[in-house]
């Protein structure tokens, strides 16, 4: 317990392991013109001995983050000071544990996890009896001859740890290393995980999570980095004095999740006594559209209790959805104005309350409308349509308006959203032989064709 | 125990033979005495076959080394890749025995008096026969290693040693061993067809299987012709059974995605070498004797932590499209001068006419072979045990050089009098057509159960089967087929313009034929303007017709 009034008294005075000032990663707009910023004024110090979770929805930049501390990228702006010196090229100092696991099929369990330490140069001795302690830890010692592919996802995780821990790294860095997972493998992962560090036992000095699950945040963390999105900047970091070992149920454990829930799906409530204001709704937010799908918004909508509505953790539960899954959906229902999100808790707006209860047609004549009227995208495409004597809009003509703003994946990622939402609800047409949008009244002429056929 | 013998003889006969061999490589040679050298003993064949098969193996590893070496080179920089590929591209699609006559005199100056000098103009065709496609290969492993190994490989501090055996080597062994294979049986028809050429009006001959049939058309022995072809196929069995399966069953291992195989290849071969207990101390000492080298290799190739970050995101700079598109247009500009002043107008645009000839024919090849194996690939693709049977007897049809063949077909047409104008697409067919029926078999085999189960329970029938259904389905195996058969078909046609037996010739208009008499008179700037219209006849409908329909595939029948 001793670690514990360690950790939580925060070693202020002793030297940060890494120091991140101002950076900033941009990336190329999808049409070359401008730049997007991923990551914007980020200043962060990792201490020894902490664990730190940076918490933020896709879109964050948290793996980016991550990929910075680990120096296999380069920021655009700012600096990054690992033991006061500037980083340049990969930081000797960390480990990554990877989402997908990155273990080489061809290479043995302990082969895997040796292969840190044979780039180190050391003999061959002493990497094996390296090698195999840290399976010894993972509990995968029996396992050491076997190939990845014979391994289940959560032991091939187990090895991905144990490759990681046999660095013994000043700094390990997991991104989102149980997402990848079964919900009870993942459970029974961070168990274990949290188990090592608690006792202390753990062989890495400091630990950075990225995650987008708050429960996840508040078991391992010694403290939470919120990130904002698009771009990603630091809306604030939450302390986590809770002792460890964590018990999940526990009345301060849930109160820290309902808070933390309260910021993630509220982007504009200002985090603690935050030094940032957050500036929101820029020109970019604009014409973004959140990757979900419109079927999605409505199936939430009847699940939303009319008068009362309901808290947005206990709706996450229920659906076991992971909270990366529900924003989105979130985001679109309040895009449309069908659902209102006030601290932590959904209710539904009076036109989402309409279409919960209308016909299948009915519903399909609200989202139409709902578009035209918020949707800016959606407006901009209905203005060209109109103003295009064959009422036919070219696919690039929107393709060039997102790629202004977001880079080539983003774009894309949101095209599509916008083509599944006006198919889902008919309010255009879209062929992607042509790559042309159309008015949706030519869909009778359509029909006409089909027959002839 | 019997079996450790067994391979050790074996071995040690493959070592001795491969020696004696090679050391008759550089044997003197005049040039004077040369067709002499071929004896139509079919006794002598296996040596024969033996002396042609070396130099496939060594301009396989010769391959091998350029493509790794240039493969690496273009997916870490931009400006290689944007440079290099484009090139590599254009540099597929010139006919490879078009070069062979440019670069033979060339060799020859280089070893004056050994056979060395056509020994290396061999090779060198086989190589360009090969290395392009393995280029590609290689740097599309390249990139498709997935993001996060790439990472995990530069956290782990892996040395520049380390990422090459641990990580880019291990990940395109399979596409490699697989497009290998492919360019090997592909190159028997190069390999044969430089062992007896005609250059600048004088005859080189290299000993080996096809400089023996070219003596036994001189002499009109067509049951040497047919000893011969006869010797390939069982060349072709061996190669298979105690190289290629074996490689291609070892290297299952190398599988990227973490699941195993669904069907995993076996090799009788490869059982016997890995139980062998002797091979494996061999292996051991080996192994322990190379320990230290590669030690020494991982410290020499250490990044020293200083090394700036690799961009992930790859952006070529622009000028680099500018400096191209000048680049390619003062080329242009010089080489129409310089062919105007050279062989005139008349004779550029008689070239082009020949082009067109040819063109016809390519299409007629592909065009033929789709109509007439569609169906039965269909009869065998739905069938699994039968396609299990039939595909390695494709394959191993496809193996076989057509111009093997050839002599068989000249007797027949010389025979009946059937003019070589429509004969000679039979001829570039021969190689070709396997193409076509070896993809689309295998197209037709890999349309998934349950499409083939709805095709039944709602009766799909006669016409709509194959609109709706069977074509659509085939769609991207077809054309993978076509582009490699009409490549085939253009290299091809300048052998098959132009065919002997004996005294007999029989010639008929085409480029491949322009390309073949420009090469046997010596008539440099004639045999470029061959070269050069026959590459972009090729690069053109590559670009034109392929490509346009392959991405079409890709949109209107990828998942």
């Amino acid at each position: 317990m001793e670690t514990d009034a360690l950790l939580a008294s925060q070693p202020v005075t002793s030297q940060p392991l890494l120091k991140v000032r101002h950076v900033a990663k941009l990336f190329r707009s999808a049409d070359g013109s401008s730049r997007v910023a991923v990551l914007d004024d980020i200043d962060l110090d990792i201490q020894p001995g902490e664990v730190v979770a940076l918490l933020g929805r896709s879109g964050s930049g948290k793996s980016t983050l991550l990929r910075l501390m680990a120096g296999l990228i380069a920021p655009s702006e700012g600096r990054i000071e690992r033991d006061g010196q500037p980083l340049r090229g990969v930081n000797r100092d960390v480990a990554i544990v990877f989402q997908s696991f990155a273990l080489l099929p061809w290479l043995t369990v302990l082969e895997n996890t040796a292969v840190g330490l044979e780039a180190r140069g050391l003999g061959e001795k002493e990497v094996r009896r390296r090698a195999l302690r840290a399976l010894a830890l993972v509990g995968l010692e029996g396992s050491a001859e076997a190939y990845p592919r014979e391994l289940s996802g959560g032991m091939r995780q187990r090895v991905g740890f144990a490759r990681a821990f046999v660095m013994e790294p000043a700094l390990m860095l997991m991104d989102e290393p149980f997402s990848a997972l079964d919900v009870l493998t993942a459970e029974n992962l961070r168990r274990d995980i949290d188990e090592l560090w608690a006792g202390g036992t753990f062989p890495a000095g400091s630990i950075v999570i990225v995650t987008h699950s708050i429960e996840e945040a508040v078991l391992l963390s010694d403290r939470v980095v919120l990130l904002s999105a698009n771009p990603g900047r630091i809306r604030g970091v939450v302390p986590n004095p809770l002792p460890r070992p964590r018990d999940d149920t526990a009345p301060a454990f849930r109160s820290l999740v309902d808070t933390l829930y309260g910021y993630m799906t509220d982007p504009d409530k200002p985090v603690g006594t935050s030094p940032l204001a957050v500036e929101q709704t820029t020109s970019q937010d604009a014409l973004a559209l959140p990757p979900a799908s419109l079927g999605a918004v409505v199936d939430l909508l009847s699940l939303v209790p009319e008068q009362e509505g309901i808290s947005v953790a206990e709706l996450a539960d229920e659906l076991v959805l992971e909270l990366d899954d529900l924003l989105p959906i979130l985001d679109a229902g309040e895009l449309l104005e069908l659902m209102a999100v006030d601290g932590a808790r959904l209710g539904l707006t009076a036109v989402g309350r309409a279409l919960a209860e209308a016909s299948e047609e009915e519903q399909q004549r609200l989202l139409r409308s709902q578009m035209l009227l918020h949707v800016p995208l959606v407006r901009r495409l209905q203005e060209a349509l109109e103003a295009s004597p064959k009422a036919e809009v070219d696919g690039d003509f929107v393709l060039d308006l997102l790629s202004e703003q977001f880079t080539q994946p983003e774009a894309e990622a949101m095209f599509e959203t916008l083509v599944s939402w006006i198919r889902a609800c008919g309010l255009f047409r879209y062929s992607r032989e042509q790559d042309r949008f159309r008015a949706s009244d030519a869909l009778e002429a359509l029909e006409d064709g089909e027959a002839q056929l | 125990m019997l079996l450790d013998f067994a391979l050790l003889l074996l071995g040690l006969t493959v070592v001795v033979g491969i020696g004696s061999l090679s050391s008759q490589m550089a044997v003197s040679f005049h040039p004077q005495a040369q067709l002499t050298g071929v004896d139509l003993n079919p006794l002598l064949l296996p040596y024969y076959a033996a002396r042609s098969s070396l130099r496939m193996f060594i301009a396989l590893a010769i391959s091998l080394t350029i493509a790794v070496a240039v493969g690496s080179f273009t997916a870490r920089s931009a400006v290689a890749e944007r440079l290099v590929l484009p090139l590599v591209d254009v540099l597929q699609s010139v006919p490879v025995l078009g070069f062979l006559a440019v670069i033979v005199p060339f060799f020859i100056g280089l070893f004056p008096g050994s056979l060395l000098g056509l020994e290396s103009a061999a090779l060198f065709a086989i190589v360009t026969g090969q290395v392009w496609n393995l280029i590609f290969c290689y740097h599309q492993s390249l990139r498709t290693i997935p993001a996060e190994l790439r990472e995990a490989s530069r956290v782990y501090g892996f040395t520049g040693w380390q990422q090459m055996v641990r990580l880019e080597l291990p990940a395109s062994a399979i596409p490699m061993v697989w497009n290998g294979m492919m360019s090997f049986a592909g190159g028997w028809f190069f390999a044969t067809q430089s062992e007896a050429i005609s250059v600048n009006n004088s005859n080189y001959t290299l000993p080996g299987i096809g400089s023996y049939v070219a003596a036994a058309i001189a002499r009109q022995r067509l049951d040497c012709v047919l000893w011969a072809l006869l010797m390939m196929l069982v060349l072709i069995v061996i190669t298979d059974q105690f190289f290629w399966r074996p490689i291609v069953t070892w290297s299952e291992q190398f599988r990227l995605d973490t699941n195993s195989a669904a069907t995993p290849s076996q090799s009788w071969f490869l059982e016997a070498l890995q139980q062998s207990e002797l091979l494996r101390q061999l292996g051991h000492w080996l192994g322990s004797g190379l320990l230290p080298m590669g030690a020494a290799l991982n410290r020499w190739t250490r990044s020293r932590g200083r090394d700036g970050p690799a961009p992930l995101q790859k952006q070529d700079p622009r000028w680099l499209d500018n400096l191209v598109l000048l680049a390619g247009a003062v080329a242009t500009v010089v080489a129409c001068h310089h062919s105007l002043q050279q062989v005139g107008l008349g004779e550029t645009l008689n070239a082009f006419g020949q082009g067109l000839l040819t063109f016809g024919r390519v299409l007629a090849v592909v065009g033929g072979s789709t109509l007439i194996f569609l169906p039965l690939a269909v009869l065998i693709g739905l069938r699994p045990r039968w396609a299990a049977l039939l595909q390695p007897v494709m394959l191993m049809l496809a193996s076989i050089p057509a111009n093997l063949l050839f002599p068989f077909f000249t007797v027949v047409f010389l025979f009946c009098g059937m003019p070589l104008f429509y004969g000679c697409v039979v001829l570039m067919a021969m190689g070709a057509q396997w193409y076509v029926l070896f993809n689309v078999t295998a197209g037709a085999s890999a349309i998934p159960n349950d499409l083939r189960e709805m095709s039944q329970v709602f009766q799909l029938k006669g016409r709509q089967r194959w609109r709706r259904f069977l074509l659509p389905a085939m769609f991207s195996a077809w054309i993978t087929g076509a582009v490699t058969a009409s490549g085939a078909a253009w290299n091809a046609s300048i052998v098959a313009e132009l065919v002997t037996w004996g005294s007999h010739t029989l010639q008929t208009p085409g480029i491949g034929s322009y390309i073949a008499d420009a090469t046997a008179h010596g008539d440099q700037p004639r045999l470029f303007l061959g070269l050069v219209v026959m590459a972009l006849f090729v690069v053109g409908t590559n670009r034109l017709v392929w490509r346009p329909l392959y991405r079409f595939a890709e949109e209107r029948y990828g998942n």
